[in-house]
């Protein structure tokens, strides 16, 4: 705790007080500075005007919901945002991971889980600062993604991914024509142990798919592999680069 | 389909009614020309009639004078048809005016020549004419001839043309049909309709609506319609509200119990090592409530859907795929595991992905909480076809200690828990099967648990997949 050079800053949005207080006191003890905000109106500008290192979102919310707020963060600022949702409202879930929260937790969560979540995404953002993976721009067809610029564009048009879908992207390409099983990239790209009966990989992959679109024969990019997980599929007729 | 008896019988009753009607009105008709009520041209009854009225107009005649008698005459003519003839003994007409002179004289002449022949009765095309000698009270002696227009009878119209008298018929008994038909329809089809609106209700989908159109009729089928209308409105209202209720019920535990979460967290922090089983135990315990909690809403929300939910072809075989991987990486735990035994290729199946996970998760980890320690829990797809619609079957077994047989069927009702899960504490919420079966339903499908042959539950879940190559 003493150890970190400067306390990570969370921004939680949450209109239950109570269990607003007791989280601060847990990850104040877990060596987090927090910061409490219980209606959307205001979460916003304070999300874009401070800097955070994460926001924990609670999907219900009184007047702006946790969607919406999502969704005004997300057009001016690239914050990890974790969301707290109900268990199994899957609508809401989805729409958050699509929005691009990257990572969902249901409500009533284990607060060591959520502390576990709370530093993979912190992990991934740290990761994220360039320079670490220098140089080699990686080519599967016309599908190009620049690890230091985190950029990707296909057939030269660049795409807007999240931080978890360029990551999924990557670790993909970086053995393309290889299949990943779904708990090594739970591992790899979420940062966490692989906990069955959990679909937030699948639908991060699935967002991905629609953004990077299909081969020009209409064969999906990434396939599914069934009982083992995905894979970033050669395109179908040898025209390497 | 069924045939609408109903339809049937109102048809045929009034046919059947129609055709009494015209029975009876034939028979009175008979009767009553037989009483002499209406005279047809029967000679007993014409021979009647001249008698009767014959001695009244003679008596008119001698007394009254000619002018009155043959006011009676005409009088008589008007009402019974029969038009009476006065003349002497020798058969000259004793009417003046009237009809010429010549035709009643050749008139009174073939009368007394009849008479001398000793005929009184003469039946021709048209006209029946009787003839009789009467005395007056005076003593003087009078010819009477009696002629009555013959109505055409039927026999007689039947042989001389019996086209007329066919189309007649036959445009007559179309007109009864059509006319029942009609009024049979009118009364059985709102019916038939309204049932199969009640039927579509039994069957769980509340919202069917009840037909506009019977429902503005001003008759009781139309007010039976509106209170079969009202009816379902009332049970979609109770039933949206209790699941509404549970739903929300839900929802408000979970706040406590989210605080509760953190709480014990921050005590586990605080507390010495003396209390940690205790933390540990509320922990587990807390973890089943937020189970059932979870469970509960799954249900209603199951419920809630059924009916809206989206069906559409989707990929069974991949869903299932990743089921057991995820069932099975949770059962190695625990030394167990589950295997899917399934043919390579299925095709795209009619299903709501989202309700189907659900379920097929919910057998799944039911079974591996049962089946022994070192064994399989297995997952079999494959095409069957149930009560002649072609679907696929997907039966997960366990080899555990299987359900008593009496108990069966109660296994997918909530909370229903046999005494062995009672007593075992398998860490079930109970309603892990109630959500497959409202899930299963909300295809069409059905559910289905037997004890398999050599041990252990097996549980069928099957998916309606209509336009499939059976087998």
């Amino acid at each position: 705790m003493e150890g970190e050079k400067d306390m990570e800053k969370i921004l939680l949005v949450d209109d239950d007080k109570g269990l607003c207080e007791l989280l601060e006191e847990f990850l104040e003890s877990e060596g987090f500075e927090v910061e409490a905000i219980h209606d959307g109106e205001h979460a916003v500008p304070k999300a874009l005007g401070e800097r955070f290192s994460l926001v924990i979102l609670d999907v219900m919310l009184p007047g702006l919901g946790g969607t919406e707020v999502l969704k005004s963060i997300r057009r001016q600022s690239s914050v990890p945002v974790l969301m707290l949702t109900a268990r199994g409202d899957d609508v809401d879930r989805i729409v958050g991971l699509e929005l691009g929260a990257d990572d969902y937790l249901p409500k009533p969560f284990n607060p060591r889980e959520l502390v576990a979540r709370i530093r993979a995404v912190l992990r991934r953002g740290r990761m994220e600062t360039p320079g670490e993976t220098q140089g080699n721009v990686l080519r599967v067809a016309d599908l190009a993604i620049d690890p230091a610029a985190r950029h990707v564009s296909v057939g030269g048009a660049r795409i807007d991914l999240t931080t978890v879908e360029f990551e999924l992207l990557e670790t993909l390409a970086q053995a393309a024509g290889t299949a990943f099983s779904r708990e090594n990239l739970v591992r790899q790209v979420l940062k966490r142990p692989f906990s069955p009966f959990d679909r937030s990989l699948d639908v991060h992959v699935s967002n991905l798919r629609r953004k990077i679109g299909t081969y020009p024969d209409g064969s999906e990019r990434i396939k599914t592999v069934r009982g083992l997980g995905y894979i970033l599929a050669m395109p179908p007729e040898e025209s390497r680069p | 389909m069924k045939r609408h008896p109903l339809f049937l019988r109102i048809f045929l009753w009034f046919l059947g009614a129609m055709l009494l009607m015209a029975a009876v009105s034939v028979a009175l008709t008979v009767f009553m020309s037989q009483q002499g009520i209406i005279l047809t041209g029967h000679q007993e009854v014409l021979s009647d009639a001249l008698d009767r009225n014959g001695e009244k107009i003679l008596e008119t005649f001698e007394t009254k004078g000619p002018e009155t008698a043959f006011e009676m005459t005409d009088k008589i003519r008007r009402e019974t048809g029969l038009a009476i003839f006065l003349f002497d003994e020798k058969g000259s007409p004793l009417r003046l005016g009237g009809p010429p002179r010549e035709f009643m004289s050749r008139m009174g002449q073939e009368a007394s020549r009849e008479l001398a022949q000793g005929r009184t009765f003469q039946i021709r095309r048209e006209t029946a004419s009787v003839y009789k000698r009467m005395t007056a009270a005076s003593g003087r002696n009078y010819i009477l001839v009696g002629i009555f227009r013959r109505p055409p009878s039927m026999a007689r119209v039947m042989t001389d043309n019996p086209k007329p008298v066919l189309i007649h018929l036959a445009g007559l008994l179309v007109a009864a049909l059509v006319f029942c038909g009609l009024l049979a329809h009118h009364l059985s089809d709102p019916l038939v309709r309204l049932n199969r609106t009640a039927r579509s209700v039994a069957d769980g989908r509340l919202n069917t609506p009840v037909d506009a159109a019977i429902q503005k009729r001003s008759d009781e089928i139309g007010e039976l319609s509106r209170s079969l209308d009202a009816m379902t409105r009332h049970l979609t209202s109770l039933l949206e509200a209790q699941s509404r209720l549970i739903r929300d019920i839900s929802h408000e535990l979970r706040t406590p119990l989210a605080r509760l979460g953190v709480a014990l967290e921050l005590a586990r922090k605080k507390a010495g090592s003396g209390a940690t089983e205790s933390l540990v135990r509320i922990e587990r315990e807390s973890a089943i409530l937020n189970d059932m909690i979870g469970q509960l809403l799954d249900l209603s929300r199951v419920e809630a859907g059924m009916g809206h939910d989206s069906i559409e072809p989707g990929d069974l075989l991949g869903l299932l795929e990743t089921v057991v991987e995820d069932a099975n990486f949770e059962a190695r735990h625990s030394d167990r595991g589950v295997v899917l035994d399934a043919p390579e290729s299925l095709g795209p199946v009619p299903l709501n992905p989202d309700l189907v996970r659900r379920a097929v998760e919910n057998i799944v980890r039911n079974a591996i909480r049962y089946t022994t320690e070192g064994t399989f829990v297995e997952v079999c797809v494959e095409e069957r076809e149930r009560g002649g619609r072609t679907g696929i079957s997907i039966r997960i077994r366990d080899y555990g200690p299987g359900v008593p047989e009496n108990e069966l069927a109660r296994i997918f009702q909530p909370f229903y828990r046999t005494e062995a899960a009672r007593s075992r504490d398998t860490g079930g919420t109970g309603l892990g099967l109630a959500i497959a079966q409202r899930a299963a339903l909300a295809h069409g499908g059905s559910i289905t648990a037997e004890n398999a042959p050599g041990g252990g539950l097996s549980v069928e879940f099957w998916l309606p997949a209509p336009g499939r190559q059976g087998g």
